[in-house]
């Protein structure tokens, strides 16, 4: 009852003229940035996070959350009708909501990921009102041995699903957290790793990295290996799913939103959670042989999963100030930069924010769903654009968001420098989600160590003898020794 | 050990990095023969790739000194006639536009701060 009353006197403040329209905002440039290939929502929320400051902690807090889950709603577009995904999760829509199109099925296809995405998400944000408090109030009796555990549950968790070489992605955390110690070290005052360079002194910054790693290496991937899109003509009509669609989609879409709700909230789980849910419902299904040849089912899921996904990953970030991937990380940012602490006290202190921001949750996906679809063929239009004038785009708005951050060209330097490691990273097939995620978590781990080991007078064995630390640490060895040992599931498997 | 101080992190990350480099060393020369065989065989067009990152470097360089306004447009251009190969009444016009528009967008309507060079705009 008691997060009954708390969640209306939310829905009073995201009902506020303002907050809606930074709602509004945030959803319409979500759906662009995740119709338009080569430019995610993690660079977008970067690209605004300057800006974002200017105003308050809510409303920057709503527009940024609505660019997040409105890319989810996008990103099917381009997977449908271009069979190029606008976003890393929308990758598996291909499969079959291009052959639909093909079969001139594009308006169902369309159609159900958008009402699919519209049910997951709700579902999850129901989710979100029951677990995220009762989750912050386990946390409150968390001590530094309980964070420094879970965080490094996280890291090895996020290496897990991680796509090629599971060396690889390891690799990726330790480089992070070297990168994450650059700059004063808090307790002692010593400087690491500056060269005397005053950019250094203050660390390197998370938007300016992501910036580069995402955006900047992302355009000299396309550039370097243009491709032919072939634009289907297809009418897009009858966006409606006729009933036999829906029974096919009903299971397929409660699957869904489960897979991508628990997925969501583990860290560093959610980009392979559209994988899962199109491999169960092709398990399961009584024709498996049709899958990737057009299916509603096989758009259906993904889609359902993609959005309750990204809504659930706001549950660890509200409740324990645990990113479960690199936007939330920026979230977390965002809120140091207005002064509130990210973590179980969330709630105490800014039960405003909190409650605020989940029911514009519920707003804004009402929204994208009635906006969305008679949009559809406007973001097609858009889809138009030729990339030879994309990517300068991009670029410009990659080197105006880094350095707006702070007026510093020492950022812009910076994001030009992750760009070209990023590239590289790409090329060699070195995931770049573990070593940001490791990059935002060192801060985190380093002062929770030393505080747990000043506590404990130097003893390490104090992170095995707290029963909930131990717990953290068993899962992640378990992690550790079932990947080392390749017995963890393949990813990609499903895509051929 | 008892006390880490602030080279803590870092050392024994480095040593986990440097485990984990000899690990993927020795994959990779008994384990991973067959992979290395099928390499991507698309052309990699290495042309497009440097012009692009020299452009955006050079135009990195000059951001504070010449302004906004004049280093987007000589980025945008260079990247539209020598990458894309326009012509020049579409380099110009496109970049022009381009600029102007991210000028207007970013510095007029969401006050982002922006270098304004020597020439002073």
């Amino acid at each position: 009852m008691e997060s009954l009353n708390a969640l209306l006197n939310g829905f009073s403040i995201a009902f506020s003229l303002t907050n809606i329209i930074y709602c509004l905002i945030g959803c319409l440039l979500g759906t662009l940035v995740g119709v338009l290939p080569g430019i995610g929502p993690a660079a977008a929320v970067a690209l605004l996070f300057p800006t974002a400051m200017h105003i308050n902690p809510i409303g920057a807090m709503v527009m940024l959350a609505g660019i997040y889950y409105g890319a989810a709603y996008g990103g099917s577009t381009t997977s449908i009708l271009l069979n190029i995904p606008g976003e890393a999760t929308s990758v598996v829509t291909c499969l079959d909501g291009y052959q639909m199109a093909r079969k001139g099925r594009a308006g169902p296809a369309l159609g159900i990921s958008a009402f699919g995405s519209f049910i997951g998400g709700t579902i999850t944000i129901m989710g979100l009102v029951l677990f995220a408090p009762l989750l912050a109030n386990v946390a409150l009796k968390f001590g530094p041995h309980e964070f420094f555990s879970l965080t490094i549950m996280c890291m090895t968790m996020v290496t897990y699903l991680s796509r090629g070489s599971f060396i690889k992605a390891l690799m990726m955390v330790p480089l992070g957290l070297i990168l994450a110690t650059i700059g004063m070290d808090p307790h002692t005052g010593t400087f690491r790793f500056t060269y005397g360079t005053l950019t250094l002194k203050d660390g390197l910054g998370i938007v300016p990295i992501v910036m580069g790693l995402f955006g900047i290496s992302e355009v000299l991937i396309n550039v370097g290996s243009p491709v032919q899109r072939t634009f289907l003509k297809a009418k897009i009509r009858d966006l409606f799913p006729s009933l036999q669609d829906w029974k096919d989609s009903k299971f397929p879409i409660m699957r869904g939103t489960l897979v991508g709700f628990v997925l969501g909230v583990l860290p560093g789980m959610g980009l392979s959670a559209p994988f899962l849910a199109y491999g169960l419902e092709k398990k399961l299904s009584k024709h498996p042989e049709k899958f990737g040849t057009g299916v509603i089912e096989g758009v259906a899921s993904p889609e359902t999963c993609n959005n309750a996904e990204s809504q659930a990953a706001f549950i660890p970030m509200l409740s324990l100030g645990i990113p479960a991937n690199v936007i939330m990380a920026m979230f977390l940012g965002a809120l140091m930069v207005y002064g509130i602490t990210p973590g179980p006290l969330l709630l105490r202190d800014h039960p405003d924010l909190f409650w605020g921001l989940i029911s514009s949750m519920y707003i804004g996906n009402m929204m994208l769903l009635v906006l969305n679809l008679p949009l559809i063929p406007l973001w097609v239009q858009i889809l138009r654009v030729p990339y030879s004038y994309l990517f300068p785009a991009i670029l410009i708005f990659c080197v105006i968001g880094s350095y707006s951050l702070n007026g510093n060209i020492g950022d812009v330097i910076t994001m030009f420098v992750f760009g070209v490691v990023g590239y590289l990273m790409k090329r060699f097939e070195f995931e770049a989600a573990p070593l940001v995620l490791a990059l935002i978590l060192g801060p985190l781990l380093e002062d929770n160590l030393r505080q747990a080991l000043l506590i404990s007078r130097g003893n390490f064995m104090v992170f095995l003898t707290r029963p909930i630390s131990a717990g953290f640490m068993i899962v992640s060895l378990a992690i550790l020794a079932s990947s080392l040992l390749r017995i963890r599931p393949k990813v990609p498997a499903d895509e051929s | 050990m008892q006390k880490p101080g602030p080279g803590f992190i870092s050392f024994w990350s480095g040593v986990i990095l440097g485990i984990l480099t000899i690990m993927m060393v020795i994959q990779s020369i008994w384990f991973d023969k067959a992979d290395r065989a099928e390499e991507k065989k698309e052309k990699t067009q290495w042309r497009a790739i440097f012009l692009s990152l020299g452009a955006l470097f050079v135009s990195i360089l000059i951001f504070e000194h010449l302004g906004f306004i004049i280093s987007t447009l000589l980025l945008v251009g260079f990247l539209l006639k020598c990458i894309e190969k326009k012509g020049w009444v579409v380099t110009i016009l496109a970049s022009l536009l381009m600029t102007l528009a991210s000028y207007y967008i970013f510095k007029v309507l969401l006050e982002a701060e922006l270098p304004k060079g020597i020439f002073g705009f």
